[in-house]
């Protein structure tokens, strides 16, 4: 089979994963009473009106009595909520995969901390966000990864001997230690021992001699109380974004040290992340290495006299590497749900933030529309991850899309 | 298969690991095969270091839960402690001016009023007069309170102090007290002192107040004397003592730094036991089973059963876990406040227990259905078949005990995050639990560093940055965020040394 062939077949055998995906958060939506679905497709009433989604109203010629509510009505109508279920069905799929997948509340606790979302689409909102999440996630996985392959190796090497178990200690105690304390310790210890702000890792203080305001979101970016001159890259008090993507758009500005500071800034809560999601690989690359050297063929090599090193290293190394990649996928979707836990304590700017102030119950509302929406951005990243890993699982062993 | 039964026994050498089962003599019962194959794996278990360690931690913490069984103590909701930064009695000497008529000593003026109670006074005046009475209780219901005290010529003096024990207080409204006097000479100095709760720090309504017991200047057993500043943050105290009362081995767990309130760790994870075990073991129970369902009937029927079961595995493996979990128990707990008419506990748990059971089958059917794959292709489910055996039969007789070991190794993985994947919800702010103050592990050390709407770690960061500012003390409570924690990481990393040991022990490739 043709690679291209392989890709497309794939690309087909998405299709009922989407929309299967779809349809659990559908039943699961199905759950909530209607105010809340009204309120999850178009954004959570305000607070000066916490009524707009009852059923009924006081009528307007006698307050005495109950009459209908207009506005309920008419959205009960335009997600099909008075039809049968399957119908109903169809109108959320139309909506997800038209990119319609609610609004954000106006009295939600995300419409408080960032003023701007308030109201708006929920697929614009996370396309303002998504840029830093992903920036994180791709910082984290070339650590785990750099961490793993070695380690991994060199435990498998010296089986049972003390670096395979100061590897597993250091694997399981990754996983085993909660990430919401981990990442408070280091924040504690950097506001403590290091004395910086508890700000620090979530914004860049790039003003150039202005100081900055963090009430408003910017793609990522701090606002900036300028100085009278501005630098021709700050329009209107904060940094122009074309992308999206905080280091991407410093690079683009020509601010080479800004890039480097954000990737700096990234380290930390980067770690963090993959110190808590190391096991999976570390584990499996062992456990792979370990099968492939107990193989024929590595014993021939060891008896026709190749050194050690040489063995590890090109014989089992290169072939326990292609079986490392499929777990890249479950790494992946492992690894993004602490996201929610990393961004809310450093206050980073992405989803998982975003996630964790939509379900601030404090005030008894829940921002179902981020809730949802970010669930299944975050399902669809990971299918992606796992369709781009099964292609270049196909591209490493072809025997995998041969057969 | 006739090959290997006509071979003879390996002998197994005393000290080896026991062989595997071979063929017995005739009219001989069989022996089970799985616990001649338990038996091998807890030979290799037993060699294995770090299995062990998470074997004894593990059996530690089941008998931490066993004991916490047997204190009578409420189990929804941790018992709140009041603090009181005074080291003595809070008496409120009054020295009346002696006029030689009657006088009123106010309370009122003191304490802002005395709260409904019971309440020691003494009086005391100089040598030369007895008062009467010298001492005695008031008590303060729900009206002002006058006693009066008439004063003789001669006597023995101050009288020792025998205060009356005090009880908790009751609504939270203030009543005067008032002592009149009478029979004393102009001029002679007189006081009134009294032995009260402590109702300008601890606010009634609360379960426990500090109280002075009779006669002793130290404080009563739910009261703490904390340092001055932060009256809730208590460090590990020496002594021991049950649950609930007395000193506090583990320190204070405190979620608003700055108040008096304050819970006791020891007891929050000792109780914690109890629930983190329970529920962890009843979500990874009704998961497994859910899965061992499916996955059998997916891999017995195969074709198309087989086909559509695996997808739906797929679409719910795709889904991160922590964000299926988030999704579903916002929900439900929205949609559904209370089930099958049972109480809020009772309801948030088995919801909290549907949630968590809906994300994690999919693992376990995946496990299983790969393991009927192998397994019905053996000889001994052929002769089965052959000799009649039905769908049903193969799959609960053969299938499934034949896939036990390898969802055991899952289970006892998952068994270790479930505490791990509450104390991140309490963390985001989940009320999954009714009240904040659950005696759950993940719920207590998420709390210790701020959790449920909480922001404990900010208030002390806050306290410590303004300390280096030159403003008061910084205070960080190490005990509360290290206890808790340290519980749930030993819980945790325990469950996985013993699965890794497990799996190594079950695993004949990995074992060479």
């Amino acid at each position: 089979m043709q690679m291209w062939v392989y890709v497309v077949r794939r690309l087909v055998l998405l299709a009922p994963v989407l929309i299967g995906v779809m349809t659990i958060t559908f039943v699961v939506l199905n759950a909530l009473p209607v105010p809340q679905r009204l309120a999850e497709a178009f954004g959570a009433p305000p607070p000066n009106n916490p009524g707009e989604y009852a059923p009924t109203i006081p009528c307007v010629n006698d307050t005495a009595k109950q009459c209908p509510n207009p506005v309920y009505v008419r959205d009960v109508a335009r997600l099909g909520l008075d039809k049968p279920v399957p119908y109903q069905w169809g109108v959320y799929a139309v909506r997800i995969f038209t990119f319609q997948w609610g609004s954000v509340g106006l009295g939600s606790t995300v419409g408080e901390e960032f003023g701007a979302t308030a109201g708006k689409p929920v697929t614009e909102v996370l396309g303002w966000f998504l840029p830093y999440t992903l920036e994180l996630a791709g910082l984290s996985l070339v650590i785990i990864v750099a961490v793993s392959l070695p380690l991994g190796n060199l435990a498998a090497v010296n089986r049972n001997r003390p670096v395979d178990q100061a590897a597993r200690v250091m694997s399981f105690s990754g996983f085993a230690f909660p990430a919401f304390l981990l990442s408070s310790f280091v924040l504690m210890g950097a506001v403590i021992a290091v004395g910086v702000s508890t700000h620090y890792f979530a914004r860049t203080p790039w003003c150039p001699t202005g100081e900055v305001t963090y009430s408003e979101f910017h793609g990522s970016w701090p606002q900036c109380v300028l100085p009278p001159t501005n630098p021709s890259w700050l329009v209107g008090g904060f940094i122009s974004h074309p992308t999206g993507f905080p280091t991407v758009d410093a690079v683009i500005h020509h601010q080479y040290w800004l890039a480097l500071d954000t990737v700096l800034r990234m380290i930390l809560p980067a770690l963090i992340i993959a110190f808590g999601s190391i096991a999976v690989l570390l584990r499996f690359v062992r456990n792979s290495m370990l099968e492939v050297m107990n193989l024929d063929f590595v014993r021939t090599a060891r008896a026709g006299g190749v050194p050690e090193s040489v063995v590890v290293k090109r014989h089992a190394g290169r072939n326990s590497l292609n079986a490392t990649v499929t777990v890249l996928g479950l790494t992946f979707a492992f690894f993004i749900s602490g996201f929610p836990v990393i961004e809310y304590v450093f206050g980073l700017n992405g989803i998982g933030y975003l996630l964790a102030l939509s379900v601030v119950n404090s005030k008894g509302q829940i921002d179902f529309g981020i809730v949802f929406g970010s669930t299944l951005l975050f399902t669809y990243i990971v299918v992606g991850a796992n369709l781009i890993v099964d292609v270049l699982y196909a591209y490493l062993d072809p025997r995998v899309r041969l057969s | 298969m006739q090959a290997e039964a006509a071979a003879p026994t390996p002998a197994s050498t005393p000290g080896g690991p026991p062989s595997l089962p071979t063929t017995p003599p005739k009219r001989q019962r069989r022996p089970n095969p799985r616990i001649a194959q338990a038996m091998r794996t807890w030979y290799f278990l037993r060699r294995n270091t770090l299995a062990m360690v998470g074997l004894g931690i593990l059996l530690v913490l089941i008998a931490l839960a066993l004991y916490a069984l047997t204190l009578p103590l409420s189990y929804s909701n941790l018992t709140p402690y009041c603090a009181s930064s005074q080291s003595t009695p809070n008496s409120f000497p009054t020295t009346g001016p002696s006029t030689g008529t009657t006088v009123d000593v106010n309370f009122p003026n003191q304490l802002g009023g005395l709260t409904d109670g019971t309440y020691g006074f003494v009086v005391e005046t100089s040598a030369d007069y007895t008062p009467s009475p010298t001492q005695g209780t008031i008590r303060v219901d729900g009206a002002a309170v006058q006693v009066n005290v008439t004063f003789t010529a001669g006597g023995p003096g101050p009288v020792p102090v025998h205060f009356a024990s005090s009880t908790p207080p009751g609504t939270g409204s203030v009543y005067a007290v008032t002592f009149v006097e009478s029979g004393l000479a102009a001029g002679t100095p007189w006081s009134v002192s009294l032995n009260a709760t402590s109702p300008s720090v601890c606010t009634p309504g609360f379960v426990s107040v500090c109280t002075y017991p009779g006669g002793s200047s130290s404080v009563g057993s739910s009261c703490y004397v904390t340092p001055a500043g932060d009256p809730s943050v208590i460090a590990p105290t020496a002594a021991w003592s049950p649950l609930g009362v007395g000193p506090l081995p583990l320190g204070s767990l405190t979620v608003n730094p700055g108040s008096p309130y304050f819970y006791n760790i020891w007891d929050g994870i000792t109780r914690g036991a109890d629930w983190s075990l329970l529920i962890s073991a009843s979500i990874v129970g009704s998961g497994a089973l859910l899965g061992l369902l499916v996955g059998a009937i997916a891999g017995e029927f195969g074709g198309y059963v087989d086909e559509a079961l695996m997808r739906l595995v797929d679409i719910f493996l795709s889904i991160p876990q922590l964000l299926l979990v988030i999704v579903v128990v916002a929900t439900l707990t929205f949609a559904y406040p209370t089930i099958f008419g049972l109480p809020p506990l009772d309801s948030r748990i088995l919801l909290l227990i549907f949630a968590f059971a809906v994300t994690w089958w999919p693992f376990y059917a995946r496990i299983v259905r790969g393991q009927v794959l192998v397994v019905r292709e053996q000889k001994f489910v052929e002769a089965a078949r052959a000799s009649g055996a039905g769908r049903g039969r193969i799959i609960l007789r053969h299938v499934v005990p034949n896939s036990v070991f390898p969802v055991l190794v899952q289970m006892s993985l998952d068994v270790g995050t479930i505490p791990l994947f509450i104390g991140t919800l309490v963390f985001l702010g989940f009320g999954i639990f009714p009240t904040l103050y659950f005696p759950e592990w993940g719920s207590l050390s998420a709390l210790s560093v701020g959790g449920g709407g909480t922001d404990t770690l900010t208030t002390f960061l806050t306290s410590c940055q303004l300390a280096a500012e030159g403003y008061g003390a910084c205070v960080i409570p190490w005990w509360q965020l290290l206890f808790p924690g340290l519980t749930l990481f030993f819980y945790a990393l325990s469950v996985n040394f013993l699965s890794d040991g497990l799996r190594d022990a079950l695993d004949p490739r990995l074992r060479r």
